[in-house]
């Protein structure tokens, strides 16, 4: 196995990072527009601005479209499916962290 | 190389039928799938997961397989016999999928030496056939992104810090090989990252074919349990025991903070739980569309043991002086 180092990476806070157009967020989750409005329609992921052209994503909304896509793909269940299944997971995350604390 | 039991893996009789299989596999999917389970291998199962369905949800596959013969264990010392899969042929190669949509579609990398020992050699050999994939001209496909957790301490993210980690990502050599690649990587922690947060790091994903981009890196932040505090996003609790009589009587006393130890007025009167809040004491912003979270003091008043004479009677005279019902909301 090779080795590689490199120097020192710097990288942004993904949920700081807070403006992304419909086509970065395309970008970067490697998905076509149409499946980004399907989430935006499920409610999974929340732009502000009303027109398609002036839709603004936060950070957060490229995790949750990749965990969308993954669980998809990897479970075979759909929008709908995926939305509950991560609001429950969300949901438990909380419980556990409150769990933690006691 | 250990071999490996995929009937076992996916829990069914060797003669399951490929509707059982599936069925199976669906199941353990779903349990150990990266982004549902909470088990600390999760996706190291599901990647066993993976590999095990691979070969038998398809039937030339595991007709392949089989003929191995049932006597192998998991583990057992393995190697391919010469010729072992004369009269098969594997028509998509060894990987299926390009682009990475899920965690199914590994990368080649995630496959065990016993997989690519069996299945490897047809993925090579339609890749030479094709002149290489790098060679070839006009074929290009964007690496995937690569996900991983970073463990860092309460602070690292008030300070910031650097942290060295490693990856394994597959690279493809100009034959077609497919081999694994250690990166270490530095990387900045910033100033006031939260728990759950995640660190993009654009083009440190997996390497893409041809002139097709890198993936990205995505780091999530997890943060190791503190003996003292506990953190609440920003916020950073602290039980901080007192004596009866500090809570009583008020006190100045010492306290602990992640940014060095203080000095607390504790008001006369205080409770159990009584809460203070030292604004902007927790962790700091990380840009300037948030601000620094507090610290929140939890007093825990503490009862000194009665071991000595002189011990007891004070007691005796508290027993004396106060007209005291703890139980008084339980009606008794």
């Amino acid at each position: 196995m090779v080795k590689q180092t490199t120097g020192i990476l710097s990288g942004y806070i993904l949920e700081d990072e807070t403006r992304l157009t419909l086509r970065q967020l395309c970008d970067a989750c490697a998905v076509r527009a149409e499946y980004i409005i399907e989430l935006v329609d499920e409610g999974f992921i929340e732009p502000s601005g009303v027109e398609r052209s002036h839709w603004c994503f936060n950070g957060i909304s490229i995790k949750r479209v990749q965990t969308a896509k993954r669980l998809q793909h990897d479970l075979g269940i759909n929008l709908a499916g995926v939305a509950l299944a991560i609001e429950l997971i969300d949901e438990i995350d909380f419980l556990r962290a409150r769990l933690d604390r006691m | 190389m250990e071999y490996k039991d995929y009937y076992q893996i996916m829990g069914v009789e060797r003669n399951a039928t490929q509707d059982e299989i599936k069925r199976a596999y669906r199941k353990l999917a779903r349990k150990y799938h990266p982004d549902i389970s909470k088990e600390t291998d999760a996706e190291q199962h599901f990647k066993e997961v993976g590999e095990a369905n691979e070969v038998l949800k398809d039937p030339e596959k595991r007709a392949a397989y089989d003929q191995l013969g049932a006597n192998w264990q998991g583990g057992q010392d393995f190697n391919a016999p010469p010729d072992w899969d004369a009269g098969f042929e594997f028509g998509g190669g060894g990987f299926t999928g390009g682009a990475q949509q899920g965690y199914s579609e590994a990368d080649a990398s995630a496959y065990s030496d016993f997989f690519e020992s069996l299945f490897g050699q047809g993925f090579q050999q339609s890749g030479a056939r094709q002149g290489g994939f790098r060679q070839q001209s006009g074929f290009q496909s964007g690496g995937s992104d690569h996900r991983a957790k970073i463990l860092i301490d309460l602070e690292d993210a008030m300070n910031g810090a650097t942290r060295s980690i490693s990856l394994r990502v597959p690279d493809v050599d100009a034959g077609g090989h497919v081999t694994t690649k250690e990166r270490v990587l530095k990387i900045n922690i910033p100033k006031g990252i939260k728990q759950g947060q995640h660190i993009r790091l654009g083009g440190q994903g997996n390497p893409g074919l041809g002139q097709g981009k890198a993936g990205d890196l995505y780091l999530e932040i997890e943060f190791n349990s503190h003996g003292i505090y506990h953190v609440e996003g920003r916020d950073v609790y602290l039980d901080l025991p007192v004596a009866p009589w500090e809570a009583a009587l008020g006190a100045s006393i010492k306290a602990p903070t992640p940014g060095g130890v203080v000095d607390l007025k504790i008001k006369p009167g205080s409770v159990n739980g009584s809460k203070m809040r030292l604004k902007g004491r927790g962790i700091p912003a990380s840009s300037s569309s948030n601000s620094a979270g507090d610290l929140y003091v939890v007093l825990q008043v503490a009862l000194p043991p009665a071991g000595t004479d002189s011990e007891k009677a004070a007691y005796e005279k508290m027993q004396q002086s106060f007209s005291f019902n703890p139980r008084v909301k339980l009606g008794v």
